[in-house]
């Protein structure tokens, strides 16, 4: 499989990529996330044998790939600019990439009817590709990327240039084949939700290294890094300065807290980086609590589908939480934080 | 991501000519180039290629030929495939590298071929080698053009007209 080993770049004489290293499983799909200009395309450019590194090596199955051509690693790429023939049917613009496979005719066609039933586009074989939506042309796309089975799939922003109704229903898609299908898959996005929403596990790339992997569960437990839950704006981040070790409290701006941390035991003194999360949490009637609590006055308030989202003035924070139900403007509120809301961060 | 340079070389390697586009698909033996024509209009007596013209560069890693599908504009009004006799086209990173040996070949929407430059392959210091690779590309090419294989399936749609754009 896929292996990256501290892999550096520089552009323009900066550094890109400072050490990249990671792994990808049989059968996995991993997501490269990060914002634009963190290098994630670079490195795909890498890994695809466009660009080469300056230190480190990209291995397939224990090979160094470095003399090994683009054309010869036998990687399917798809791309936001996927330029499909407009002159060809479905069917032919998928086969194109079985055409030099020299296999018989009908094996051809079985393959390409095969790939085009994995992308849910069996009865399109016929249609011409002009007549297609945005959503059914990038499908094409994957299936002519698909049908010679290519070893690893890399797509570069595969969705982005579709609306977001379709890109939110082509994401489900897209998890759906990918797991059938069962071919290494790398993606590409500076998007959070897609990136959720398509991988097995995330890769979050940030001032040219990964700053934080592993599925997206885990890294919503733990995001360790303050940039990855800002980047992932998984809350507020607050200052605060640890006034007992264990079990751990902490005085903030908010008050007295009582944050979950992973990584280390903190000397009293000590300052730290917490995460608030937006919940969970219980709306306090009584104010009897010594930590964990935030006082204030509600700002605004709109309806997030499953919850609401009220903006808090902490008197030093404006801080935001989701609440069970509507609370009016102007509301004074004290909000009990449950133990898994408020976060130690390195 | 997918930004790749073609460098053009002459016979004996020389740089004639290089261009960018995005590598659409690649393959072991093949890579498609899509890259628009950025010189000014050029009027050939078979073929009048436009600025924006959009091309469907077909390389081959094994191949004495490279295959130019082109498109009026942003269109899918196919005007024809111009066919470069070249040697084998060779990959590294992101350069795609062909060295043209003078004959073209080109092909009509309709299926019409029209042989070019046939002198000025016949003065190249080739050797035999090299010029019995090429000689039979050609013939590889016209022998895909007359039984309508790849690149060339848009002529099997003779039958149905093509779409015009």
């Amino acid at each position: 499989m896929l292996e990256v080993r501290e892999v550096w770049k520089s552009y323009e004489g900066a550094s890109l990529l400072r050490g990249i290293s990671f792994r990808l499983a049989h059968g996995e799909t991993a997501c490269l996330l990060g914002p634009s200009g963190s290098g994630k395309s670079t490195l795909l450019r890498i890994i695809a044998g466009l660009e080469p590194a300056e230190a480190g090596t990209v291995m397939w199955e224990g090979m160094d790939l470095a003399p090994v051509a683009p054309h010869a690693r036998r990687f399917g790429l798809m791309f936001q600019e996927y330029a499909l023939f407009p002159h060809r049917n479905v069917l032919e613009n998928v086969a194109f990439g079985l055409r030099m496979q020299n296999l018989p005719r009908v094996e051809t066609e079985f393959r390409a009817h095969e790939a085009l039933a994995r992308v849910g586009l069996a009865d399109f074989s016929q249609r011409k590709v002009t007549d297609l939506s945005g959503g059914e042309q990038q499908r094409v796309a994957l299936a002519r990327a698909l049908a010679p089975r290519p070893r690893l799939l890399m797509l570069d922003e595969p969705l982005g240039s579709l609306d977001r109704g379709l890109r939110d229903r082509m994401l489900a898609d897209l998890r759906r084949i990918l797991a059938l299908d069962g071919t290494p898959a790398l993606y590409v996005t500076h998007d959070q939700e897609e990136a959720l929403a398509i991988a097995d596990r995330l890769l979050l790339i940030h001032d040219g290294r990964i700053q934080r992997s592993g599925t997206p569960a885990e890294v919503y437990a733990d995001p360790g890094e303050a940039w990855v839950a800002q980047f992932l704006d998984m809350g507020t981040l607050v200052q605060a300065r640890v006034i007992r070790s264990s079990p751990l409290r902490v005085q903030s701006e908010l008050g007295v807290l009582a944050p979950r941390c992973t990584h280390a035991h903190h000397a009293v003194g000590v300052s730290l980086t917490l995460l608030v999360r937006r919940a969970p949490l219980t709306i306090e009637r009584t104010a009897h609590r010594r930590y964990n609590v935030v006082r204030g006055i509600v700002q605004e308030v709109s309806f997030r589908g499953d919850s609401y989202r009220a903006t808090l003035d902490s008197s030093t924070h404006r801080i935001a939480f989701d609440l069970p139900h509507p609370v009016a403007p102007g509301t004074a509120l004290s909000i009990h934080l449950a133990p898994e809301a408020v976060l130690c961060l390195k | 991501m997918s930004e790749v340079t073609v460098v053009k070389r002459d016979w004996q390697g020389r740089e004639v000519l290089r261009w960018t586009g995005q590598a659409v698909h690649i393959d072991a033996d093949e890579i498609l180039v899509e890259a628009r024509f950025a010189r000014p209009t050029l009027g050939l007596p078979y073929l009048t290629l436009a600025q924006g013209d959009r091309m469907l560069e077909h390389y081959y890693t094994r191949r004495w030929y490279n295959v130019f599908e082109i498109y009026a504009g942003e269109s899918s009004l196919l005007k024809g495939w111009y066919c470069n006799i070249a040697r084998p086209a060779h990959m590294h990173g992101s350069l795609i590298e062909s060295e043209d040996l003078a004959l073209d070949l080109f092909v009509s929407p309709e299926g019409k071929t029209l042989l070019l430059d046939e002198e000025e392959f016949a003065g190249l210091a080739l050797s035999p080698d090299d010029r019995a690779q090429a000689t039979a590309g050609l013939a590889d090419l016209q022998t895909l053009v007359r039984e309508h294989r790849p690149p060339f399936e848009a002529l099997a749609q003779q039958g149905r007209p093509l779409d015009r754009g």
